[in-house]
């Protein structure tokens, strides 16, 4: 169980005093590191990873979408246990995302600002409740540079690296109904500036497209806590399901289909200097998704499944979710 | 009345000659691998001097650009707009009908309404036309299908760009 340093406040019933009574708010930590990790920072297409492309929709595509987390079944060291709270998690988020080229076709800045809903529903006193916070997120800035360009007949091989910083726009010190403050996970932001560096490279020849990303996140303490530093690591095959041969721009039956492996391992997080045991692990999702481009526009949706959770001490088990979105050429 | 018909007839000629202009360019592009891509490519090449219309062909890794009847050709700012859209210029294939200049003692193109005249490069191909049935004089219309070379600005300050000929032929009227 994890709990901020924070004096003034009253302590939640759920903070270290009455174990039985514990939210397992550590357990929830990759859910927090997740969001800003994963679909945030995954732009362009693929759906939920980055490509080294900095042109086209990079530097010039609102980005919208919702995705979703959902957390149920408690589980211990990589076995299903009894959950006496019955406790689900949800999280959804409508990160929105401004490209703008700097340089042509050499560095590009994206500006995000996520809108986020978060709820844990548990039994307690044999009475279902329900805890929620609801607005605006920890706001990030991305910066990609292209660095290898490799032009050829139908194909092109690029790598860019990546930078990004997250600022603390959200709010870390909503409360419940009583007055007590919510754990970290659920908090709209994390109360700390956070850093990422990392790297992507992009393959495409005609028809088909690969993609693949890894960055490092870095992560500060506010308030005494911080969550567990983490590295993600994506790989995306695209394929133009149609039209079979794209004759003129634009074509009007644009369809692209993606197989995606989206996964993080996270430290565990810190409160006071010392490791949270029921917290960090590494989580992978397989995610099919399809986007259809009508014009100068795109519509995607992607499904998460969970494939491989290896979460440490006990913590929720994540769920399949979704992602649905949109990118609008502006520029 | 005979002076009046050859007087009519001289007058009207000139307007029955397809006038000297850049009629097609056809650039075809390394790296263009993606639909978006061609988006940034078509708005790149729309703002080069002259053009009316562009048309990207995705899979064909290529661009035409359509240029405005008498209205000046950018030809040089082709291959920069390509690099500046992110992708690799390859072969430019450039349809135009000019007139027949000497340059410096070279054969070259001057393209009406455009401030800039093209090198022409083929020596054999502008010998087979001079020798034939009807070789142009020094005022005709010819239509020129060439590769275009691409030469740095620094080289190319003041000196025309080279057009490396596939084919020439009289204009036809």
């Amino acid at each position: 169980m994890t709990s901020r340093t924070a004096s003034p406040r009253p302590p939640s019933p759920a903070l270290p005093g009455n174990r039985r009574r514990r939210l397992p708010a550590a357990a929830l930590s990759l859910l927090l590191l997740l969001l800003p990790a994963a679909p945030l920072e995954a732009q362009g297409p693929p759906i939920n990873t980055d490509t080294a492309f900095v042109n086209g929709l990079e530097g010039a595509a609102f980005r919208t979408f919702l995705f979703s987390v959902r957390r149920s079944g408690l589980s211990r060291d990589g076995r299903d246990v009894d959950d006496p709270l019955d406790r689900e998690v949800s999280v959804y988020g409508v990160p929105i995302i401004f490209p703008y080229e700097l340089v042509k076709n050499k560095l590009v800045l994206a500006v995000g600002l996520p809108i986020l809903r978060k709820e844990m529903t548990l039994t307690r006193d044999e009475k279902r409740r329900t805890l929620s916070t609801s607005g605006i997120g920890d706001a990030f800035i991305k910066s990609k540079l292209l660095l290898v360009q490799h032009d050829k007949p139908g194909r092109t091989t690029r790598f860019a690296m990546t930078g990004a910083i997250k600022l603390p726009t959200g709010k870390d010190d909503e409360r419940d109904s009583e007055g007590n403050l919510l754990p970290p996970p659920l908090q709209l932001g994390a109360g700390s500036v956070d850093y990422t560096v990392g790297g992507v490279f992009t393959h495409v020849r005609k028809r088909i497209g690969f993609n693949a990303d890894a960055g490092y996140h870095f992560r500060t303490q506010a308030r005494g806590f911080a969550f567990g530093d983490s590295v993600t690591y994506n790989v995306s095959l695209g394929y133009r399901l149609a039209p079979k041969v794209y004759k003129v721009y634009p074509a009007r039956n644009h369809i692209n289909a993606y197989i995606e492996l989206n996964g993080q391992s996270s430290q565990r997080d810190r409160a006071r200097g010392r490791p949270l045991g029921d917290s960090g692990g590494t989580l992978l999702y397989l995610s099919p998704g399809i986007q259809f481009i009508p014009a100068n526009f795109i519509i995607e949706a992607s499904l998460r499944l969970p494939v491989l959770q290896s979460l440490n001490g006990t913590q929720l088990r994540f769920q399949p979710s979704f992602t649905v979105g949109m990118r609008w050429l502006l520029f | 009345m005979k002076k009046t018909l050859l007087t009519t007839t001289l007058l009207i000629l000139p307007a029955l000659v397809a006038p000297a202009q850049v009629r097609l360019v056809t650039v075809k592009v390394d790296g263009l691998a993606c639909a978006f891509c061609a988006y940034g490519l078509q708005k790149g090449l729309k703002r080069v001097e002259g053009v009316k219309d562009v048309k990207v062909y995705v899979d064909a890794g290529k661009a035409e650009l359509r240029f405005k009847e008498g209205a000046p050709a950018g030809l040089a700012e082709i291959g920069p707009a390509v690099k500046k859209a992110g992708y690799t210029p390859a072969e430019i294939t450039v349809e135009v009908t000019g007139r027949l200049i000497d340059w410096n003692g070279k054969p070259a193109l001057a393209i009406d309404g455009a401030a800039e005249k093209l090198l022409l490069d083929g020596g054999d191909a502008l010998r087979r036309m001079s020798a034939g049935r009807n070789p142009p004089s020094a005022a005709s219309l010819v239509t020129v299908v060439g590769t275009l070379e691409q030469i740095n600005p620094p080289q190319h300050h003041g000196h025309p760009l080279t057009l490396h000929i596939k084919e020439i032929r009289v204009a036809e009227g």
